[in-house]
């Protein structure tokens, strides 16, 4: 085996995918090249970097929004999800958006939940603020697709 | 009583017949997977945690055309990909005024506890060049890394989810390696040299 070819199974080498290439041919190479040891720690090193991003679980909320979605008999094919609606609106009244911002420092939260949470004070926050508009939004929504319940959020 | 393990084969059968618990189970054993897959191909988690609700209800109306033909796992990674596809095409096309990942992925890996603030902002901003440099992968090469290497797929699991060959899924692979490699060299000289000092310390050299 050459170095390119060499190089070109280094990865499937490290997963343990030996199926595509010859496994013992390619130790033999490594042996006695240290240009593609070299390149073969690098790749290690590689993956290393890669590892160190964290890996996230799903919200708890998850399955739960699922399964209701989809036990409301009549559930069209594009759900209306909550936490997206919530956004879409409060985009869409950009009635009082000072208000809305300066309610808390929102996006400089240490984690996905911390940035959860801050979300839900600031809906809270913001209904107070504006809570007619946006009843009004979600009761025309409730009527048409009686998915969303602004209560659910609103108390949090 | 013998406890046999409930295979997926068996809950989408119950799913199909309409039993609401049987899917459920299937979310409960999926969610954790399609989720991170999201995390990984999208923006942010909000568009990660949008993406995964809209996946299993898209996947569970789809649920009458699945033959078995492929694994359940396989099906659903398929459908979760082409969705996160589908997203990220039409964010770009709206050029949107979504947060950014970055402002809203501040947290610190578990492994950083307890160590330094300075390791913890270094290990921060590794974390985030990681992130850019995937993200700028074109999808061709980043579908199969990010399904390989995160979702920890063999590579026949890849190939069949991305409904391409073995050898392709190894191309690919390789290539996105080789361009991370170069993206990310400052870190992986770094990443060389701890190595090399832990191996010294653990040999007493
Ligand atoms: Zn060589």
């Amino acid at each position: 085996m050459n170095c390119q070819e060499t190089r070109e199974n280094l990865n499937a080498y490290l997963a343990s995918e030996h199926q595509l290439f010859d496994k013992a041919k390619l130790e033999k190479h490594l042996d006695n090249c240290p240009q593609c040891q070299g390149e073969l720690e690098q790749l290690q090193a590689l993956n290393n970097m890669l590892n160190s991003l964290p890996n996230q679980g799903a919200p708890a909320s998850l399955k739960t929004d699922i399964l209701a979605t989809l036990s409301k008999p009549n559930s069209k094919s594009s759900p209306i999800n909550k936490g997206k609606l919530v956004r879409d609106l409060l985009a869409a009244a950009a009635v009082s958006l000072a208000i809305f911002w300066s309610g808390l420092p929102l996006f400089n939260g240490t984690d996905v939940d911390k940035v959860n949470q801050s979300f839900n004070k600031l809906a809270a926050n913001y209904t107070q603020a504006t809570g007619s508009i946006v009843n009004k939004t979600v009761n025309w929504v409730d009527k048409t697709n009686n998915k969303i319940h602004i209560k659910e959020w609103k108390i949090k | 009583m013998i406890n046999l393990p409930v295979t997926d084969e068996l809950l989408v059968k119950k799913a199909q017949q309409g039993n609401l618990v049987a899917y459920g189970e299937l979310v409960e054993r999926y969610q954790h997977h399609v989720y991170s897959l999201g995390y990984k191909l999208l923006k942010s988690p909000h568009e990660a945690q949008d993406a995964a609700q809209e996946i299993f209800i898209r996947t569970h109306k789809a649920l009458p055309t699945f033959k078995g033909q492929s694994k359940f796992s396989t099906w659903l990674y398929r459908i979760a990909t082409n969705h996160c596809l589908d997203t990220l095409r039409r964010n770009q096309r709206e050029q949107n005024k979504n947060v950014d990942w970055n402002n809203n992925n501040n947290q610190i890996s578990t492994s950083d506890a307890g160590s330094q603030p300075e390791e913890a902002l270094l290990n921060k901003e590794k974390q985030q060049a990681v992130k850019r440099s995937l993200d700028a992968l074109p999808d061709k090469y980043r579908l199969p890394l990010i399904l390989h290497h995160y979702q920890e797929l063999s590579y026949r699991q890849t190939a069949e989810v991305l409904e391409i060959g073995e050898a392709a899924v190894a191309t690919r692979i390789h290539r996105a390696k080789q361009m991370l490699k170069e993206k990310l060299s400052g870190g992986v000289a770094d990443e060389l040299s701890r190595n090399k000092r832990k191996s010294e310390r653990l040999f007493g050299q």
